[in-house]
């Protein structure tokens, strides 16, 4: 997606050569990895156009009240099959006699058309699509702070700490995905979460979200290990010791920020297979609990119904593939920034 | 080779039993609330809640409580309280349906990434390269459980080229059992294939650039021997482990999605069904089976991949 | 053309498109090996010797490289003169018949350069399959044979083994082992001994050499360690900034050497024989860049004894030298170069703040 058609692939001399001659002929400013991913992120203009539409997609969600309020006039759970709006003059039932409600307007109210039960679709997309959103965004985040403590810790510390925490992630790992995520929503929908003092009650979003968040832990806690295993034996790991400094220190201020590139395109990925894996979850019946809506519960009622209404499966669906495919177009474009192994091999 | 299969394996038992405690703890100890009312489901009777509470021992300690759903769970004497079926012969019932899809699908999607890797990988940065690019992150970015509905409902019910979902016994008929099943293998390696053509396109450019790729050339063999022999082999290791996890993933639960929308009545919609209707039994089943899968195909994949990669045959 | 010349390369120059602009990496290289000689080419990373040599066995074809001149490589195996070849203009199915049959390399790091997951015998047995038409039997003891003619011990027993099992010396003899096998006119070792151990460096050297005897082949010794030429070398070219600078026989060049880069390089070898100097000199500046070379001589800029007339290129040509196959390139008149090389007691390089 971002290979430059002049270089090659077999055995590159003058891509070497020419690797040699940026290292050792010219001076080069001291940048860390990190600011050297940065940069070659910012010539990538593909990645960086498709993240600004990730960014779009979600501001656009965010705003659902906005869209609600001014524009459609109907909230998300508002709306009864006996409704009329007026189209070209004529007034027309929002859900037909047959239960077949209308496709997309193209106008303010009912933009993309009309559920079963008279709701404006465009509406619920905005709201529903905050939901996964949030939820996916905020479960990535979630995995990445205990991921990141957990690797290091394990990757710093090996020994019986280090083990514990593989048979740990090794364990979670044995469940599918879905399955894992599928059990625990069962189980907690009924009667909500009681661990401790953490008490979470059962229609919350917050199920989903912690349930998401908790099953990817394993998935970066790993790399993050292996890295700060292979780091911890260079240099100036040895020369922080001498110096003096304690295991936090050492963990926080020299591992970490060498982390900073593996958690970044590790943090994309998450993201993406946050927000797919609570649409998966809430399809299933297990994630985003009624009233509230998301992708995934939107899709369900849609695929309910795609004979007579194909549209709604079809909207709520194009939005989680466009906005997945932004954040995938840019994590693309990150992954190649941020590897290390980019600077010889000339792609960007 | 053999101390490290037995190794491997007793590992593997450890992971099992740590399994199990999980799935205890998953459905009976963290949620809040009366486990005989989760248990019996979402309309729950008070004889049902009584019964429940001395069949799984919720007013005994824990330890017999996780001693009583495995027993029950091992030993078949596991029912729905919601559709008052066994919950065995459920999954018997289900379970050529769900290998059905879940093989063909590891096998079309293996493949498919084969080719289409090697042939990105080969015309890299070119047109064709940045198009299956393109097609393989669209392919990542779509739900399985979306693409096969609009699949299933203009394919199948609009157009009539394929059945609109069912499932066909191999054995009754292979030829519908074909036609049954191309429309979901399609939509589940769509996916997969997105991810493990980019996977494969990758690990053939770095090989490319290995010395002894080099040195393969530097011995006059021919392009053919090179490609095959030395990169296309050396770069399908890492693929190999994870078409095996990923195998176990589908065939453990991953396939859920997939035999619902296209009702191919096995496992996963089984599973799909009591999930919808928060029915605990079949759900603990499910959840169990789906791991030890995994962690059987795991291992498996482990030992396959010391056997293809020597090196690793020294460490563990 | 002398009679028993294997390989004729005549002004070479290859060059690489990339993202930073052209890269000539070899500007105008021409030098010929004699059959049963060590021909070693030296300079330092960036002179153009690995790419000159790599062009010679067709691994630096690319879209983006372009290539100039000729390289005829006349093994003629039946005796008269026929089965010429030139290697850079030919087909790459030409090119592949003779790679690793008439002409084969050997490269610097053996734990890369052979294939990990593969056995060390099978990886010989491949090679000598590609070229020659003996059975699956024939060419497994041709692969033993092989191995034990390097000197690797139970040679029928590791050549199951995988290379990881072997130790880094072994891992090299059996590339050598491996390159010899189908007889080749032409050894080309790039770096052979650069990722061994110091000890077992003379070893390898010793091999190759004794290989090159037995086949009467002719060896093509890249390298930037003077040390490793002082050991088997018969005639060395010094490479700077993807040009010859100095050509000779390793007598002449090791005691009449014309170049001041030369001095330089022979100035930075510890000497055992000498006093400990107090710092090891080394040449001082960075090598020029390919893209942009300097005007005139490439060394110019960090040579001290430079003049008005070096912003001129100078020609490989005879100067100072006793010989006529001795050529350099530089205008310091003989006398110059005579009194200019001798540094505190032996021959170096002046530091650029001394000079006059």
């Amino acid at each position: 997606m971002t290979v430059d058609p002049a270089t090659d692939f077999s055995l590159d001399l003058g891509a070497e050569l020419a690797a040699e001659e940026e290292g050792g002929g010219r001076a080069t400013e001291a940048s860390s990895p990190f600011r050297l991913g940065m940069r070659r992120l910012r010539r990538n203009k593909t990645a960086l156009a498709f993240g600004a539409l990730f960014i779009l997609l979600v501001a656009v969600s965010l705003a659902a009240p906005l869209w609600s309020d001014h524009v459609a006039h109907k909230g998300p759970s508002q709306g009864k099959t006996t409704d009329q709006i007026r189209i070209d003059g004529k007034l027309t039932d929002v859900v037909s006699v047959d239960s077949i409600p209308i496709g997309p307007t193209w106008r303010g109210e009912y933009f993309l058309g009309s559920d079963e039960s008279g709701r404006d679709v465009m509406v619920r997309l905005l709201y529903g699509g905050r939901n996964s959103l949030v939820i996916g965004i905020f479960a990535a985040l979630i995995t990445t702070i205990f991921a990141v403590l957990v690797g290091l810790v394990a990757g710093y510390f090996r020994g019986w700490v280090d083990a514990v925490t593989r048979a740990v992630l090794d364990v979670m790992w044995s469940f599918p995905v879905i399955i894992l995520g599928v059990a625990l929503g069962v189980a907690l929908a009924l009667g909500g979460l009681k661990l401790g003092p953490i008490s979470i009650a059962s229609g919350s979003k917050l199920l989903p979200l912690l349930i998401i968040a908790f099953i990817y832990i394993p998935y970066m806690a790993r790399p993050v290990r292996g890295q700060v295993l292979s780091l911890r034996e260079k240099e100036f790991v040895e020369a922080a010791r001498a110096q003096g400094a304690g295991p936090i220190r050492i963990m926080f201020s020299e591992l970490l920020p060498n982390l900073a590139s593996t958690i970044v395109v590790f943090f994309t990925l998450l993201v993406a297979n946050a927000i797919l894996l609570e649409a998966a979850l809430s399809f299933l019946g297990a994630g985003v609990q009624p009233p509230e809506t998301s992708w995934g519960t939107l899709i369900e009622s849609g695929v309910e119904r795609i004979v007579t209404a194909p549209h709604l499966t079809i909207v709520p669906g194009l939005m989680l593939v466009a906005t997945v495919l932004a954040l995938n177009v840019f994590g693309d474009g990150v992954r190649d920034a941020f590897d290390p192994r980019a600077k010889v091999r000339m792609e960007h | 080779m053999a101390r490290f299969v037995v190794r491997r394996l007793i590992a593997m038992v450890f992971v099992l039993f740590a399994v199990t405690i999980v799935t205890f703890l998953i459905f009976n100890v963290i949620p809040n609330g009366d486990p005989a009312v989760r248990m019996a489901g979402k309309i729950p009777t008070e004889t049902n809640i009584a019964a429940i509470r001395e069949e799984w021992g919720f007013n005994d300690n824990v330890l017999k409580q996780y001693g009583l759903m495995m027993k029950k769970v091992f030993t078949g004497d596991l029912q729905s309280y919601f559709t008052q079926l066994d919950v065995g012969e459920e999954i018997v019932r289900g379970l050529p349906a769900t290998l059905s899809l879940a093989i063909g699908a590891a096998i079309l999607w293996l493949m498919v990434s084969i080719v289409f890797g090697l042939y990105s990988a080969m015309r890299a940065g070119k047109v064709a390269d940045r198009l299956l690019t393109i097609l393989a992150l669209i392919g990542i970015s779509m739900p399985v459980f979306w693409i096969g509905a609009l699949m299933n409902h203009y394919l199948g019910f609009e157009l009539e080229l394929f059945p609109n979902g069912g499932y066909v016994g191999l054995t009754e008929n292979p030829i519908q059992w074909l036609y049954h099943m191309i429309l979901p293998w399609t939509a589940l390696s769509i996916l997969f294939i997105g991810f493990y053509s980019r996977v494969l396109r990758s690990n053939v450019l770095d090989t490319i650039n290995e010395d002894y790729v080099r040195t393969a050339r530097a011995k006059g063999l021919s392009e053919r021997r090179v490609m095959v022999r030395h990169v296309l082999r050396n770069s399908m290791i890492p693929i190999i482990t994870l078409w095996g996890l990923d195998f176990g993933f589908v065939l453990g639960g991953g396939a859920i999605l997939t035999e619902t929308v296209f009702t191919l009545e096995g496992v996963g919609q089984y599973a799909a069904e009591s999930i919808s209707q928060l029915d605990q039994p079949p759900v603990v089943a499910v959840t169990l089976f789906g791991a030890f899968f995994i962690v059987l195909v795991n291992a498996i994949v482990d030992i396959a991949y010391a056997a293809l990669d020597p090196r690793i045959r020294l460490e563990a | 053309m002398p009679a028993d010349a294997l390989l004729e390369v005549r002004d070479l120059h290859v060059s690489f498109r990339t993202e930073e602009g052209v890269i000539q990496a070899v500007d105008g290289v021409s030098f010929s090996l004699q059959r049963g000689e060590v021909l070693a080419v030296v300079g330092e990373s960036g002179s153009g010797k690995s790419v000159t040599v790599g062009t010679l066995m067709g691994l630096t074809r690319s879209p983006n490289a372009k290539f100039e001149g000729e390289a005829w490589l006349r093994t003629g195996r039946d005796g008269d003169g026929g089965d010429d070849l030139e290697l850079i203009g030919a087909g790459d199915e030409q090119l592949r018949r003779v790679r690793g049959d008439q002409i084969a390399m050997i490269f610097q790091d053996p734990m890369t350069s052979l294939n990990p997951v593969q056995r060390v015998g099978d990886q010989i047995v491949e090679q000598v399959q590609a070229h020659r038409d003996l059975g699956e039997s024939e060419a497994r003891n041709r692969a033993v044979e092989m191995l034990d003619r390097v000197g690797i011990p139970r040679a029928a027993e590791r050549a199951r083994s995988y290379p990881h099992e072997f130790s880094g010396g072994m891992r090299q003899r059996a590339m050598i082992a491996m390159a010899f096998s189908c007889e080749p006119d032409v050894l080309i070792a790039d770096e052979p001994t650069t990722a061994l151990d110091v000890t077992i460096q003379a070893q390898i050297l010793r091999q190759i050499s004794e290989m090159r005897e037995e086949a009467n082949a002719g060896v093509i010794l890249v390298t930037h360690d003077l040390g490793v030429v002082a050991e088997v070398a018969d005639r060395i070219a010094v490479m700077y900034g993807g040009q010859i600078v100095e050509h000779g026989t390793i007598d002449e060049l090791f005691y009449d050497p014309q170049h001041p880069y030369t001095w330089g390089l022979l100035g930075s070898i510890a000497r055992v024989d000498r006093d400990r100097p107090e710092r090891l000199p080394a040449i001082e500046g960075l090598p020029p860049s390919l893209s942009d070379p300097p005007e005139g001589c490439r060394f110019r800029p960090r040579c001290p004894h430079a003049f008005e007339a070096c912003h001129r290129l100078p020609a490989l040509e005879r100067r100072g030298g006793q010989s006529p196959e001795h050529v350099d390139r530089c205008f310091l008149s003989p006398d110059e170069k005579h009194s200019l090389r001798e540094v505190g007691g032996q021959v170096g390089l002046a530091a650029r703040s001394t000079a006059a």
